[in-house]
Parts: C-alpha cells; sequence; structure tokens
C-alpha cells in the first residue's frame, strides 16, 4: 500500500506546490512580456534611455576634417 | 566665395571625411546681391559648397522675418539649426535644434545656438539653459557633439564648461582674432572669421580632427586659410557670379 500511494504521489504532484508553480510561471510570463513590449514601443525608448542606457559609438577611430566659416553676411567680394 | 570654395573642393579632393559648417550671420547684411534677394544667393551658393548645416544667427533671422527665412531654409540643402529660436509666445522652435549625421560608424551630433534676443516674431532664449537641456537628448543619439553657436565666445565658454560632452564649439560673433582655443573641458573653440562692414568671409577654419573610437576627441590641427590672391576661384562659383549681378 505504501508503495503505491508514495507511486501516486510522484505521478501526480502535491497540488498546492503545483498551483504555486503555475500562478508563479504565469506572472513571469506576464512580467516579461510587458518589458520586451515597453521596450520595444518608441515612446518609451528615450525614457529607457535616459536611465542610463550607453550613446552609440563607432568600432574603429575616426578622423574628420571639419571646415567652418562665420558671420560671412552673404559676401560675395572682395574675397572669401 | 569663389576662393571659399575652392578650399572646400581642395579639401574634398583629399578623400577625407568633411564636415562643411557655418556658425551663423551668413545669409546677408549689407550687400547685393544677399540683401536684394533675402538671403536667397548665399543659399544657392551655399548649396553649390555643399555645407551640412548652419546656425543661425539674429542677423539671419531679423531683416527677413519668419516668412522670408522659412522660403529660405525651404530652399537650402542643409539644415539652418537653432536649439533656442522660438517662435514669440509659443513654445515651438523656428527650426530643428540639431542633427545627426553618420559618419562611418560614428554618428555625429550638431546642434545649433543662437544668440539671446529677440527679433518682431522671434525670441531666442538663453543659449546656456538650451545646451543644458539638448545636449543630454543628443547625447543619447551621437557619440561626437559639435556645436555651431552665434552665442558668442563668452557664453560658448559657459557652455563647455557646465555642459559635459562637447568635442568641439564652432564659434560665430565678432570676437579676438580667428583661434582654436583647448577649453578646461577638453572641448576645443574654433573661430575663423571676425566680420566688419566690407570685409568679411575672408577666412577659413580648417580643423583635422581625430577621435577615439568611442567619440572622444585625441588630438586636433587646426589652421586658419586667408583667403587671399594665392587661392584660384572655383570655376562652378565664377560661373554663378557671372550669371548673379553684383555691385
Amino acid at each position: 500500500m505504501s508503495h503505491d500511494s508514495s507511486t501516486r504521489d510522484r505521478a501526480f504532484g502535491n497540488p498546492k506546490r503545483d498551483l504555486l508553480l503555475a500562478l508563479g510561471g504565469f506572472a513571469a510570463f506576464v512580467v516579461l512580456s510587458f518589458g520586451v513590449l515597453v521596450a520595444l514601443n518608441p515612446a518609451n525608448a528615450a525614457r529607457l534611455r535616459s536611465l542610463g542606457i550607453k550613446s552609440p559609438s563607432g568600432e574603429k577611430p575616426i578622423e574628420i576634417t571639419l571646415i567652418h566659416t562665420n558671420d560671412t553676411w552673404g559676401y560675395t567680394e572682395p574675397c572669401g | 566665395m569663389a576662393r571659399r570654395a575652392t578650399v572646400i573642393r581642395e579639401e574634398r579632393n583629399k578623400g577625407q571625411r568633411i564636415l562643411v559648417l557655418d556658425a551663423g550671420a551668413s545669409l546677408l547684411n549689407d550687400r547685393d546681391p544677399a540683401k536684394k534677394t533675402l538671403g536667397k544667393s548665399s543659399i544657392e551658393i551655399m548649396n553649390l559648397m555643399g555645407y551640412d548645416a548652419m546656425a543661425l544667427g539674429l542677423l539671419d533671422i531679423s531683416p527677413l522675418g519668419l516668412s522670408a527665412l522659412r522660403q529660405r531654409m525651404a530652399e537650402a540643402k542643409f539644415p539652418m539649426l537653432s536649439a533656442n529660436a522660438y517662435i514669440s509666445g509659443t513654445k515651438e522652435l523656428v527650426t530643428k535644434p540639431y542633427i545627426v549625421i553618420e559618419m562611418a560608424d560614428h554618428h555625429v551630433g550638431i546642434l545649433g545656438l543662437t544668440e539671446a534676443g529677440s527679433t518682431d516674431e522671434v525670441m531666442a532664449i538663453d543659449p546656456i539653459q538650451a545646451a543644458r537641456e539638448q545636449i543630454p537628448e543628443l547625447r543619447r543619439q551621437a557619440d561626437i557633439i559639435i556645436v555651431l553657436s552665434h552665442a558668442g565666445p563668452e557664453t560658448d565658454q559657459q557652455i563647455a564648461d557646465q555642459v559635459p560632452g562637447i568635442a568641439v564649439i564652432v564659434s560665430g560673433r565678432n570676437q579676438q582674432g580667428a583661434e582654436a582655443v583647448g577649453l578646461p573641458s577638453g572641448a576645443i573653440l574654433l573661430h575663423a572669421d571676425s566680420a566688419s562692414p566690407g570685409h568679411a568671409g575672408e577666412n577659413v577654419g580648417v580643423a583635422h580632427l581625430s577621435f577615439d573610437k568611442a567619440g572622444h576627441l585625441l588630438k586636433q590641427d587646426w589652421r586658419r586659410v586667408v583667403l587671399d590672391g594665392n587661392w584660384s576661384d572655383d570655376p562652378q562659383i565664377v560661373e554663378w557670379m557671372r550669371r548673379t549681378p553684383t555691385p
């Protein structure tokens, strides 16, 4: 009898524990899904970035030539 | 202008990555054809030279008014930027505050600033406040930050002191000479020219900038180019000038 009983316990588990596991799994699924949806929403992107997500950066150094003018007043002459 | 175009073309021909920027007050002032065309001639020629961006100075706004300024912005193939010029009585900016340009695998953010002041239709608020508000947002989109400012040299230095993350400030308005100044923040402040009646646009600044992979400025080599008779006229601009009567 005792052998039969322990076999049945292993087969069907503890109903209370199974319920808790199921509820926990469902809650984790809901939280994860919500997180993914929030992260993919462009409206939330800026807020998430402000929480510390890093600026973009390159993979290699870069050299740039910057040519600059100011206060040219639209002159075509005398030279510039 | 024809000599300026030659300098730009020669730099382009070297095959390097080039940015051509103007720090404002370059649409018009006291001379034709810019005065007569309300800056349209300036836009045409800056389009030909391939400018990437320009900051709005009050001198670009005041004589035109909003309607003509919007026409000029529509004609320009480059953005005119200001993070602090608002349509009076509103919270609406006159134009984009900044742009982000992709260069290789880097993102270069360029923010425009106008000197504080007002016209009948436009109110330019404190540029330091605007920089404080906008640059953190721009830093999330770009690893290299360039400020294109007509706010004036003292204000530009305060911005560099108070707002982290700026690599270069291209400075406009009149100030002592043309120069490249290293600031305590690590940013450099570049200024090409000081205009006076009859003499404007005679100098161009050329800076060779090296950034590491994170977008930090490692070194710079700047020079002022005086557009004197040693420079030939660019044929495309000469042709444009032939078609556009000048006084």
